[in-house]
């Protein structure tokens, strides 16, 4: 069950925008040798046009198996999807013609430049060769590879890798890009380029983009809307203001050990609590997240002899406002490592 | 106003759209073939590593035994001795083109490259089709310069355009096989390494078991069945025909059925292990 933050999505019946990416019930299971893993366990999305949305999970969560879905790659067991208006069981040729992707892993041959593998790229999606020519030059501008680009790509460090891959994500004007974990292992410097461009993309060609990501503040600064993804489900989603908003006004942390349940039942009787959940780190209980009415006041005294009063060991207690580290915190049960 | 209803047009009736499937898998196997050629023309290593062992096969090994021949009686050799290995080396250098040019599949296998075909608006026969058309044109072209290398060390030819052009043929369909065998074992394989190994399984029972470098009536009677079971020992038979004009062991009428029926083989398991692969290539 999702939970949606804000009035449920209801495009169509609303007079919203129209939908670029639609899909329901997505259902995935990987018959490995050892035993089945079950990837995807009913994943719902709907993703308007000329939006940005971020799959946020950790490794593992589901959120490559739904691109490699959307994208054409793999087909789901059961559930239905729409990409760029077409279905994916039905017109996967169509929807091929209308999507960009750059995946997770840095696929470029390296004996090639970088204008050869676009070059490879615009034929295999018979661009006639003047608009081939005129799109390379656009977009090896826009990721600034100008320089390097008749370089072949061995030379290339791992931003400008990323870079050439977006460049080649777009080399068909697509209507919807998909992005798996664009900024995966690249240094601040380049993470920032690659959002400036993916921002840029939105506002200049109202392109929709799906990307998934593992960093925080990568989903907090970049989408329009967000889906937490644990365990092969969406757990919430919303804005990133939407979700952190929900928490309430304070979050307080405290880590520690002893009779969690009995702190936890205790925390649950004050009125200043608005709720509280135990989370875990690495598997193992590891504290308590605490999320405070807007009227709290003076909340950290009391919990310290609330905890003392349970028999709750506290090594630490930090009180801030939420982000969506904490309201990844809250939905999953876990911390999120970057 | 009317630019954003062009710009619409425009995205809906470009050029990727238009074009049946057929046009989608030439343009696909061509421009993997393409592809896989350029990548080929920069690899120093590809191209010398296939080529060295049966280049020093040639000028070591076929040299010396030149001498030796010729001296010694009874053989049923028509030909003289360079022209009777050279069609059991040009194989040998077909099946290790095919199988290093299958490699490439391998390596976009798991490197993930191939994903981008897999999505892109062609038919994923395409990837396989490519593949295979690189491979046979490395084979072909690697066979033939050492076809001309023995011409150099003095094995002659019969320069008979037709029995060239056929003798060829051959070349294809037995290197095709391997071609097959080679994207089969690609679509399988975990890494580069058990790959590799391939080759050096198949190098020296190929040339060994056969009737690569003496004739199957000096063999050991098992070593002799076992060449039986060896397509090399078929294409050597009518290649060596072909081009030098030998009298045959086996004879054409044997020899290029069961080239053909190789090929189909090994395209057929080359193409079922592909199918099986790219149905789940995530995993």
């Amino acid at each position: 069950m999702t939970i949606t933050i804000e009035a449920p999505h209801s495009a169509g019946q609303s007079g919203s925008r129209p939908l670029a990416i639609e899909a329901i019930g997505l259902t995935k299971t990987f018959h490995t040798s050892a035993q089945p893993v079950q990837a995807l366990a009913g994943v719902n999305l709907a993703v308007e046009r000329g939006t940005i949305y971020a799959l946020l999970g950790p490794n593992g969560a589901g959120k490559t198996t739904t691109i490699n879905i959307l994208t054409t790659l793999i087909l789901p067991d059961g559930g239905q999807a729409r990409v760029a208006g077409f279905d994916l069981a039905t017109d996967a040729a169509e929807v091929r013609r209308l999507i960009g992707v750059t995946f997770q892993e840095t696929v470029v041959d390296k004996s090639l430049s970088g204008r050869e593998i676009l070059d490879v790229h615009g034929r295999l999606y018979h661009l006639p060769k003047a608009q081939l020519k005129a799109a390379i030059a656009e977009l090896v501008a826009l990721v600034e590879l100008e320089e390097a680009i008749d370089r072949p790509v061995k030379t290339y460090s791992g931003g400008m890798k990323r870079r050439l891959e977006l460049a080649r994500g777009l080399l068909t004007r697509p209507q919807v890009l998909f992005l798996d974990e664009p900024t995966l292992g690249l240094d601040p410097q380049n993470r920032d380029r690659i959002w400036d461009y993916v921002r840029r993309l939105r506002a200049e060609q109202g392109l929709t983009i799906l990307l998934t990501t593992h960093y925080m503040d990568e989903a907090e600064s970049l989408a329009d809307r967000v889906g937490i993804i644990d365990a092969g489900r969406i757990v919430a989603e919303g804005s990133p203001s939407a979700l952190i908003g929900a928490l309430g006004a304070d979050v307080i942390t405290a880590t520690g050990a002893g009779h969690t349940a009995e702190f936890m039942a205790v925390l649950r009787q004050q009125d200043f609590v608005a709720w509280a959940n135990e989370y875990l780190e690495e598997g193992q209980p590891s504290g308590v997240q605490i999320g405070l009415k807007a009227q709290a006041g003076r909340s950290l005294k009391p919990i310290v002899e609330l905890a003392d009063h349970a028999g709750y060991d506290l090594a630490d207690l930090s009180i801030k406002r939420p982000s969506l580290n904490d309201v990844f915190l809250k939905y999953t049960g876990r911390r999120l490592r970057d | 106003m009317s630019t954003v209803i062009e710009k619409r047009l425009e995205s809906v009736t470009r050029p990727a759209t238009t074009g049946g499937p057929w046009t989608g898998m030439g343009r696909g196997v061509y421009t993997l073939w393409r592809k896989h050629m350029l990548k080929f023309s920069r690899s120093s290593m590809e191209i010398f590593g296939t080529l060295f062992t049966p280049v020093l096969w040639m000028l070591l090994f076929g040299l010396s035994m030149s001498g030796m021949v010729r001296e010694m009686k009874g053989l049923t050799i028509s030909i003289n001795y360079l022209a009777y290995i050279t069609p059991g080396i040009m194989l040998l250098t077909g099946l290790t083109a095919a199988i290093v040019g299958g490699s490439t599949l391998l390596q976009e296998r798991t490197t993930g490259v191939i994903k981008e075909y897999l999505i892109a608006p062609i038919p994923r026969l395409a990837v396989l089709l490519g593949t295979m058309a690189s491979g046979l044109t490395k084979a072909i072209l690697q066979s033939v310069i050492i076809l001309a290398l023995g011409l150099l060390l003095g094995s002659g030819l019969t320069w008979n355009i037709l029995n060239i052009l056929d003798g060829l043929g051959l070349v294809l369909l037995y290197s095709l096989g391997f071609v097959g065998i080679a994207a089969a074992v690609a679509s399988k394989a975990k890494g580069m390494e058990g790959y590799h190994a391939l080759i050096m399984l198949l190098n020296l029972p190929v040339l060994f078991l056969s009737n690569a470098l003496y004739p199957l009536d000096r063999m050991p009677v098992v070593l002799a069945a076992l060449s039986y079971l060896n397509p090399t020992t078929y294409a050597v038979d009518a290649t060596r025909a072909l081009f030098y004009g030998a009298t045959t062991e086996i004879g054409l009428l044997i020899d290029v059925p069961v080239l053909v029926v190789f090929a189909v083989l090994g395209v057929w398991w080359g193409y079922r292990s592909f199918q099986k692969s790219v149905a789940n290539p995530a995993s």
